[in-house]
């Protein structure tokens, strides 16, 4: 059981609910965030390890939430998470770690986590 | 040369009177000095001699005088006989002078007058009778002694002694025959130029050497209908009349032939384009005249502008597909050439008549039609011009416009005040047809007075106007088409976007009762197999997604490659691992090079290259059989080669393999099914890198598909 929560921020309750069932059956803690002002929120009180991040959000989206948690002094590994074609691009302005472009198989989503969870 | 010899005849005439009344005068100046009683009567004797040797040698010379004319001359003494006849008289009258000393005049001069053949009174008994110098009547024949006949040119003239008697009378004619001929050949030919003259179609006319008009034809008369009097200038175009002065001035100095295109205006106002020739005409270098000939080109000079206006006009409006620009570019080859006021104006799509293009010869009149248009927009039920051309589909001609066609569509007093003061004098309205749609019409107009539009007119705009109203349907057809194009594009690339979110929860749960399944132990079998159903399609339709992705983003220039260091070999190598685990029927073998290809590339979307051709070896060989990737360094190439031995490509579908949504015939005997999207993004993508993917097929052995890419430049090569 890994302690540190892995946080997934996305605004569809499907994709929220898909990604928290996929990595609670490998033994990881989830929050999840419906847009990037919850998500701020949850990070400020639980310091996750890793950030699944989706970018087109209501309220506040991927590029907000990323600036805000940076002022707030806070480096967790994030991997962007989108349906948009330009998902490497957009991971590589925010400097993020990794990407996922959606629809993706659930190894690759299981690979990436693996690979940054807790670094 | 006959003056210059008549004149000579009447100086001798008078050499001859003159001689004799000097020989006279000495007679009379001899017989003075006898009469006096001198003081030397010797020397009288002495000077008397010499006057009589003077008297002597003026007779003689006077005697060689008269018979070396070359006209006749017979003398008579008062009762009319004949006294003296010279050669030429004597050959002329067929009498010796010997023979005819002494007869009657009326014997050895027979004359009779030519055409009624009576004979004339001798002009001998006219100057006996008169005293006075006489001419013979015109057309005198002299009946020679042997019966020749010969027209004679003649005169009489009193011969009259010292004190005024007469005493004889002297007779001065000539032969005429070669005159009368020149003359009647003269009168002729003459008579035949005229004739030459009025008979043909063309305005003749004859100026003298300083181009003073001398002789126009009825031909001119009947074209311009000028009254007499009134100067040829008058009927010449205003524009033309310079050019045709200078062109004369230059002529007449240069004494050379000239030629050149000028409008006559015909009786009805009309001007109308004439070739005009004049040539000089020339005795011995010097210009006696000037024949000028004027040739109506008009209805050819009008074809082959019309035909030069055409094919400028279909360039202009083949050249883009902006058919705002190329009308408007095409009115302005129409003015001045075809209409002094050209308008094109198209239904909008709203249904409104809409002003699109407009040019007129004077700028500013033209910006106040362009205000108007806004003023005073067309309404779709006017009774004339554009909206009843659009309404009927036929045109409207007017070759001459009247002051109450303008009121009849009329908003207000100012518009009849602005329509009157454009001053239309001829008008032809056509409409804008095309697949039976009437796109709008083109009207032409001529303002000034003397332009008026024919027939052939007619024909022309409506020529034009079948060519504008392709063009315009053509570039709305192309605009639809482009539009739909960008709308499928938009639609594909939202739609599988919006696919993407519910196909991520489907893959993911999927994979995750798969995964749970396989772990935890607790499901059946058939339960387990729907799971791992469920599973494959979902992820081959998230492969079919992303490929009319990929044909979105290819077609909106959106497919983006990112360069890094790739090794082909080992990309190669591990594509091939990766998939031998999925084989049952197929065997798969890497030929390997001992060295790395490395290559500038998008690794990702290399990877997927090399799946797809992998996959369509495996695809494309439904009976199973091996399949052969082997990496290859050609030049300075990097190529990987997939060799399949499956049901290969017919030689027709090669050149379109590449395309868009393309499939082989054979593909649908064998039920293999597909999108026709794979290849034509793998040809993308290498074009991308700047590669070539090319095929070897034989239809039933197999293909052979070869990705090349460019090799990475690098300092230090192996």
């Amino acid at each position: 059981m890994h302690e540190a929560p892995i946080l997934v921020i996305d605004d569809d309750l499907a994709i929220r609910d898909t990604v928290s069932e996929i990595l609670v059956f490998e033994g990881y803690h989830v929050v999840t965030a419906a847009n990037g002002a919850d998500g701020l929120r949850f990070a400020e009180q639980s310091w996750p390890a890793l950030i699944l991040l989706d970018m087109r959000m209501p309220i506040m989206d991927g590029w907000a939430f990323t600036h805000a948690l940076r002022a707030r002094g806070a480096t967790p590994p994030i991997v962007v998470m989108t349906a948009a074609q330009d998902a490497r691009r957009w991971a590589q302005e925010i400097g993020a770690t990794g990407y996922l472009a959606k629809p993706f198989e659930l190894h690759d989503l299981l690979d990436v986590v693996a690979r940054l969870y807790g670094i | 040369v006959l003056d210059d010899r008549v004149k000579t005849s009447a100086q001798l005439l008078d050499e001859v009177r003159s001689l004799r009344q000097r020989v006279q005068e000495l007679e009379a100046e001899l017989g003075h000095q006898a009469a006096l009683a001198s003081k030397d009567v010797r020397q009288h004797e002495i000077d008397n001699a010499q006057l009589y040797q003077e008297a002597r040698e003026q007779r003689a010379r006077l005697a060689i005088t008269l018979a070396s004319i070359g006209d006749a001359v017979i003398a008579t003494d008062s009762q009319g006989r004949v006294t003296f006849m010279n050669p030429v008289a004597e050959a002329l009258t067929g009498w010796p002078r010997e023979q005819a000393q002494g007869l009657a005049l009326a014997t050895v001069f027979q004359i009779m007058n030519e055409q009624t053949r009576q004979p004339i009174e001798s002009p001998i008994a006219r100057v006996l009778r008169e005293g006075v110098v006489v001419g013979l009547a015109n057309r005198t024949i002299l009946v020679a002694r042997d019966g020749a006949e010969r027209p004679i040119d003649d005169t009489g003239a009193p011969i009259r002694d010292e004190r005024g008697e007469l005493i004889g009378v002297v007779l001065v004619f000539r032969d005429i025959t070669d005159r009368r001929r020149a003359e009647a050949a003269l009168y002729e030919s003459e008579e035949r130029a005229r004739t030459l003259a009025e008979a043909i179609p063309q305005i003749t006319w004859m100026l003298a050497p300083d181009g003073t008009m001398l002789y126009l034809n009825q031909r001119w008369s009947e074209y311009t209908s000028l009254p007499q009097g009134q100067h040829w200038l008058d009927a010449v175009h205003s524009d033309d009349r310079a050019l045709v002065l200078t062109t004369r001035t230059t002529a007449i100095q240069t004494s050379a032939p000239y030629e050149l295109s000028v409008r006559l205006r015909r009786a009805d106002g009309v001007y109308r384009w004439h070739l005009v020739r004049v040539i000089p005409v020339r005795d011995a270098g010097r210009i006696l005249a000037w024949i000028g000939t004027a040739t109506d080109i008009h209805d050819l000079k009008q074809a082959e502008e019309a035909q030069r206006f055409l094919a400028e006009a279909s360039s202009a409006l083949n050249e883009s597909l902006d058919y705002e620009t190329t009308l408007a570019q095409v009115t302005r080859l129409a003015v001045p050439r075809i209409a002094d006021w050209c308008a094109v104006n198209v239904v909008a799509e709203d249904g409104t008549i809409r002003l699109l293009a407009l040019a007129h010869a004077d700028p500013a009149v033209e910006q106040r039609l362009r205000d108007l248009s806004v003023r005073y927009p067309l309404d779709s039920d006017a009774a004339v011009g554009a909206p009843k051309v659009l309404r009927s589909g036929e045109p409207e001609f007017y070759p001459t416009v009247s002051d109450s066609f303008w009121i009849l569509d009329v908003h207000d007093d100012e518009h009849v005040r602005w329509l009157r003061a454009l001053q239309a004098t001829s008008y032809i309205c056509v409409p804008l047809l095309a697949r039976q749609q009437r796109l709008g019409a083109i009207t032409f107009t001529f303002t000034q007075p003397g332009r008026r539009y024919d027939t052939a007119d007619l024909a022309l705009a409506r020529e034009l106007a079948s060519r504008a109203a392709t063009a315009i349907d053509n570039a709305r057809l192309y605009r639809e088409a482009q539009e739909a194009v960008r709308l499928r594009d938009q639609f594909l690339s939202i739609a599988s976007h919006e696919l993407k979110t519910p196909l991520t929860t489907l893959l993911g749960n999927a994979q995750l009762l798969q995964r749970r399944a396989r772990r935890e132990g607790d499901f059946k079998e058939r339960h387990l197999h729907t799971i791992d159903v469920i599973a494959d399609q979902a992820s081959r339709l998230n492969k079919m997604i992303a490929a009319l992705l990929d044909i979105s983003r290819i077609e909106t220039g959106h497919l983006s490659i990112e360069r890094a260091p790739v090794d082909l070999s080992a990309l190669a190598q591990r594509v091939v691992e990766e998939v031998r685990p999925t084989l049952d029927q197929h065997t798969i073998k890497y030929v390997a090079l001992n060295q790395p290809l490395v290559v500038e590339g998008d690794e990702l979307r290399l990877e997927q290259v090399l799946q797809n051709l992998i996959g369509n070896a495996i695809k494309y060989s439904p009976q199973g059989g091996p399949v052969v990737v082997r990496v290859a360094r050609r030049d300075a190439m990097a190529c990987v080669d997939v060799i399949d031995q499956g049901i290969g490509i017919p030689a027709t579908a090669l050149p379109q393999l590449f395309r868009r949504f393309y499939r082989a015939a054979n593909v649908d005997a064998q039920h293999i099914s597909g999108m026709g999207v794979g290849l034509y993004v793998v040809k993308e993508i290498v074009a991308l890198h700047g590669g070539k993917v090319t095929v070897a097929s034989q239809e039933g052995e197999g293909s052979t598909f070869s990705c090349c890419l460019p090799l990475q430049v690098t300092s230090f090569e192996c």
